[in-house]
């Protein structure tokens, strides 16, 4: 077992809050105002609510199995291999996820900061702090994440106020594009972006009891959707859905809008310190995870061994993808089937616990 | 007195019969005798600390052993030697061979002196044999000139005289560290006066001495070598006494000493004007003077093998977490390095992560700052020798502020702090963002602006990192040669060279204007800093930082950001988190970057687990709410 010491619910709001908002900075919202158009932000309020039915599953797992966390529920309820196997699986769509985030940001980067720099430059500079993150430990992760959380609220907040002047009204309509079975339906799917909430569970011994697991859970799901629909509001506001499916970062095109007067533009460049240090944040969160499920599966007691061979893997499985085309294909994938991961293993985990009638030893704690 | 000289020689026997070499025959130093390193043979030890005055008793020391053995076949035979024969062993062997003896001399002869002070029934035997001085005087004549290295050190004075006309007794101190009119006038004068004796009724002579003939305020009673040894070396006045099996410290202290001063590096306007000086005595004495309470708690160590620097660890009583002052304890005691020489020594033998760049250990030179955080429940470590002291735990927060701020108004506190923090930042950042908008983000800078820089840069011939480190480095140069060149020089060598070399750099189109404000502003954010270490360890981040804007700009800055965070956030200063209490979130005490009134600062930082956490009641300010004190109403 890792020794992943102790963390509040602040903390564990901070670190889901930026796992699951950093995704809204790169391509997601793009792909999304194509299917869904205007009523991006609606498709998003249905996305919360049924990650929030997945939640309270999930949440009705971890309390059948008190002192437990994930990976020792699947154990308790799959036996040990077969425990094992579930959790690798798990483990390996959060690996997965994390490579295509990581190459996503470069790509990101490379068209609109530093066109001239190789994405391997780029990746080995976004790697090292990641690292070196998961090197320190947990602990260290959770209290950097939260030293940062809040210039990465006040900067988001700071782009909807600067961007006012851009917002047309009229962009939200139609209200329902594609109708509300349609708005649905994408919304049940769309659920993935949520499944980082599943973290809390991983970490559920480092939070004090399944009362804090529980609150840290409710509010960073609350806090990312009103971050996200809030964002989906404002973006379908200021783009018309023609010109919002053109835009490859429709985050990055609003703050390259801002402009006040002449000394006040292109503020696009300021916020690269936005969504850089939100990007490696929430890296490093996903691989932490990833390393956490590895070391409690192979009961590797230290982290600290594998970090430098992690890199190197996810180094070399960012190289392999061929362009940002295919990362769009493979996230549009991962974004739509993702909640399969994130709350399906643990629905069946539960529908088999309740089956067989298993429950966990109830401790004193 | 007879007696005592009699029970003197029956122990000199007893230890002589008894001793039995030690398991493993190291030279070992006194305090040391656990490290690994030192459990080698004394060859080793003296072979890799190229000590070849060592080398040279190597001889001896085998003489010491063989005689030793020979000893042992002597007491299997029953027979003793006389005085005269001891004396001539005693001169011949080496140091380690006499403490040697000392420490082996009560276990396997106990018994036997036991038995021959039962035979004889001579009173109050026992007592002396617990004691670790040697009742013979000669002996410890020889010991401590030995140990003292006599007369090699001609600072190291044994002055021997006879107490009443007829007790033989010497003192030793170390002329310069001790005081000699004290020495003249309270002790010499005094002991060898034959008046004060008249009263003298045949008992101890060391107790007779101290409670009827020594005039000087402290006095105390030492039982083993090592411990006189050490305390000849602060400048006490040790007294031996023939046939006493303990010896007399005498606090004779007085050395020469710089006069309080103002703080050089911390100097306020408002508030107390007086630093530490490198009596460890003063600065102590400065410190109590301010805390006049009697829960204030100054513990005396040694630390380090050979020179045996003092340090004294302050904390207030029901205040400090006991926890925190064991761990500064344990740590302070678990020094060991044969030379540690002042607080800068001390705080890298004592930090958690030594690999780290930020401090984890406050440096402070005002006595009134150690008081304030002593009544925070934080712990004060003082050395001897140096005019700073050491306050730990240490977080960023406390780095930052400055005594300043509790002497001006909250709204005036706050403003410099919220200054502070932003002189960091621009001390660490200015110039990598300068690289950055000049290499990567030239869209971001307006039109105007960006002509102007891009004009002013038209005659330099060099890439603006080059340009930029070029006066980085120049400034560092003028930075350090205006400290290491003498008294007022110094100090215009740093105006005037940083003035002159800019203006000719800028002359010579080596360096572009725009690069001379950058860097002045980034030197005056660094000075900004209240902190010294804390201001080196932005000067080194400012390089990292420029090395990564200018690789990558903003992006390359950024991912520096959270190296930088990471760092801060793993990073803890006896165990308490460097960032606390802002990462991780304790209870706010109302002194971190806004600091409230002082009537509304009811508690102590949550981080440092005060025994009593509650500094001032709700209602501090009587006269404001509730009922005024009995006697004072209107």
């Amino acid at each position: 077992m890792l020794r992943e010491g102790k963390i509040g619910v602040y903390e564990a709001i901070c670190i889901v809050l930026m796992a699951i908002t950093a995704k809204m900075f790169f391509t997601s919202p793009r792909e999304l105002a194509e299917v869904v158009g205007p009523a991006l932000w609606l498709e998003q309020l249905v996305a919360v609510f049924t990650a929030l039915v997945g939640f309270l599953l999930v949440f009705q797992l971890m309390k059948r199995f008190p002192g437990q966390d994930l990976v020792s529920v699947f154990e308790t309820v799959f036996g040990k291999i077969l425990g094992g196997l579930v959790s690798i699986i798990l483990a390996a769509a959060i690996l997965f996820s994390s490579v295509l985030f990581t190459r996503e940001f470069s790509e990101a980067v490379k068209a609109y900061a530093y066109p001239s720099t190789p994405p391997s430059m780029i990746i080995i500079f976004f790697l090292v702090p990641v690292l070196i993150m998961i090197y320190l430990g947990f602990e260290t992760l959770a209290r950097t994440v939260s030293s940062f959380i809040w210039f990465y609220v006040i900067g988001i907040i700071s782009i909807f106020i600067l961007a006012v002047p851009l917002y047309k009204y009229y962009n939200l309509f139609p209200l329902l594009d594609g109708g509300i079975g349609h708005i649905a339906k994408v919304g049940l799917k769309r659920c993935s972006v949520y499944g980082d909430i599943l973290f809390l569970a991983v970490f559920i011994n480092s939070l004090q009891g399944i009362d804090h697991f529980k609150k840290g859970a409710l509010r960073s799901l609350l806090f990312s959707g009103a971050f996200i629909i809030a964002s989906a509001f404002f973006f379908s506001q200021t783009f018309p859905k023609a010109v919002f499916v053109e835009l490859t970062i429709p985050m990055f095109s609003i703050t390259r809008a801002i402009e006040f007067g002449t000394f006040f533009h292109r503020f696009d460049s300021i916020y690269i310190f936005l969504w850089s240090i939100s990007a490696i944040l929430a890296a490093g969160v996903n691989l932490y995870v990833f390393t956490s499920i590895y070391c409690q599966v192979f009961r590797i007691k230290d982290q600290k061994p594998l970090v430098l061979p992690m890199g190197v893997i996810i180094f070399s499985l960012g190289l392999l993808l061929p362009s940002l085309t295919a990362i769009v294909d493979f996230l549009k994938f991962f974004r739509n089937s993702g909640w399969i991961f994130y709350f399906g293993i643990p629905i069946l985990t539960l529908l088999v616990a309740a089956v067989r009638g298993m429950k966990g030893v109830k401790t004193g704690a | 007195m007879a007696k005592e000289k009699k029970q003197g020689f029956f122990a000199k026997l007893g230890s002589i019969f008894a001793y039995r070499p030690p398991e493993h025959d190291t030279f070992v130093l006194p305090e040391l005798g656990d490290e690994e390193s030192l459990r080698a043979a004394p060859e080793e030890i003296e072979k890799a600390a190229g000590l070849k005055n060592y080398m040279d008793q190597d001889d001896l020391m085998k003489a010491a052993a063989e005689k030793e053995k020979d000893e042992n076949k002597n007491e299997n035979k029953g027979k003793a030697k006389d005085g005269d024969e001891i004396e001539k062993e005693i001169k011949g062997q080496t140091r380690a061979g006499l403490l040697r003896r000392v420490r082996s001399r009560k276990e396997p002869g106990e018994e036997k002196q036991k038995a021959d002070v039962d035979e004889k029934n001579v009173p109050d035997q026992t007592s002396k044999e617990e004691t670790g001085i040697f009742p013979d005087i000669n002996f410890s004549r020889e010991l401590i000139k030995k140990e003292l290295n006599v007369p090699a050190s001609v600072d190291v004075v044994v002055r021997d005289f006879k107490l009443n006309g007829k007790v033989d007794a010497f003192v030793v101190f170390i002329d310069g560290m001790a005081d000699r009119d004290a020495i003249n006038n309270f002790i010499l004068r005094q002991l060898m006066n034959r008046s004060l004796y008249d009263k003298y009724d045949g008992g101890s002579m060391c107790e007779y001495v101290k409670e009827n003939v020594l005039s000087v305020h402290q006095i105390a009673d030492l039982k083993d070598y090592d411990e006189a040894v050490s305390q000849v070396l602060f400048g006490v006045t040790v007294l031996f006494i023939d046939g006493a099996g303990k010896c007399l410290a005498i606090d004779t202290r007085g050395f020469e000493k710089r006069n309080i001063d103002k703080p050089g590096m911390e100097a306020v306007v408002k508030g107390s004007q007086e630093a530490f000086t490198e009596n460890l005595k003063t600065s102590m004495i400065q410190i109590r003077r301010i805390i006049k309470s009697k829960d204030l708690v100054n513990e005396f160590l040694t630390i380090g093998g050979m020179d045996k620097s003092g340090a004294s660890i302050m904390y207030i009583r029901g205040i400090t977490s006991p926890s925190l002052v064991k761990e500064v304890k344990r740590r302070l005691k678990s020094i060991k390095a044969d030379f540690v020489m002042g607080d800068g020594m001390i705080e890298q033998f004592i930090e958690d992560d030594p690999w780290k760049i930020l401090p984890q250990v406050l440096n402070t030179e005002r006595p009134d700052r150690v008081a304030s955080h002593l009544m925070q429940g934080r712990v004060a470590i003082l050395a001897e020798g140096a005019p700073l002291a050491l306050v730990v735990p240490a977080t960023l927060s406390i780095l930052l502020h400055s005594p300043e701020d509790m002497h001006l108004r909250w709204q005036f506190g706050t403003f410099l702090r919220i200054i502070r923090v932003f002189a960091m930042l621009v001390a660490t950042l200015l110039p990598a963002v300068y690289i950055s908008l000049v290499n990567y983000h030239q869209e971001m800078i307006p039109t105007e602006l960006l002509v102007f820089i891009a004009s002013s840069r038209d005659a330099v011939p060099f890439p603006s990192i080059v340009e930029l480190l070029l006066m980085e480095v120049s400034f560092e140069l003028i930075r350090e040669a205006g400290i290491r060149v003498p008294g007022i020089i110094g100090t215009t060598l740093g105006i005037i060279g940083a003035l002159i070399l800019g203006q000719a750099a800028v002359a010579a189109n080596i360096v572009s204007p725009i690069l001379i404000i950058i860097v002045a502003v980034t030197a005056l954010g660094n000075f900004a800093i209240p902190s010294y270490p804390l201001a080196f360890a932005v000067r080194v981040d400012r390089f990292f930082f420029i090395a990564l804007a200018a690789s990558l700009g903003f992006f390359g800055m950024s991912v520096g950001l959270v190296m930088l965070g990471a760092m801060m956030c793993s990073l803890q200063s006896f165990g308490v988190p460097f960032l606390a209490p802002a990462w991780p979130r304790t209870q706010d005490s109302g002194d971190l970057i806004i600091r409230k009134p002082l009537w509304k600062r009811e508690k102590r930082p949550d981080e440092l687990n005060a025994l009593n956490k509650i500094k001032q009641p709700r209602i501090s300010r009587g006269w404001v709410k509730g009922e005024p004190p009995p006697g004072e109403k209107e």
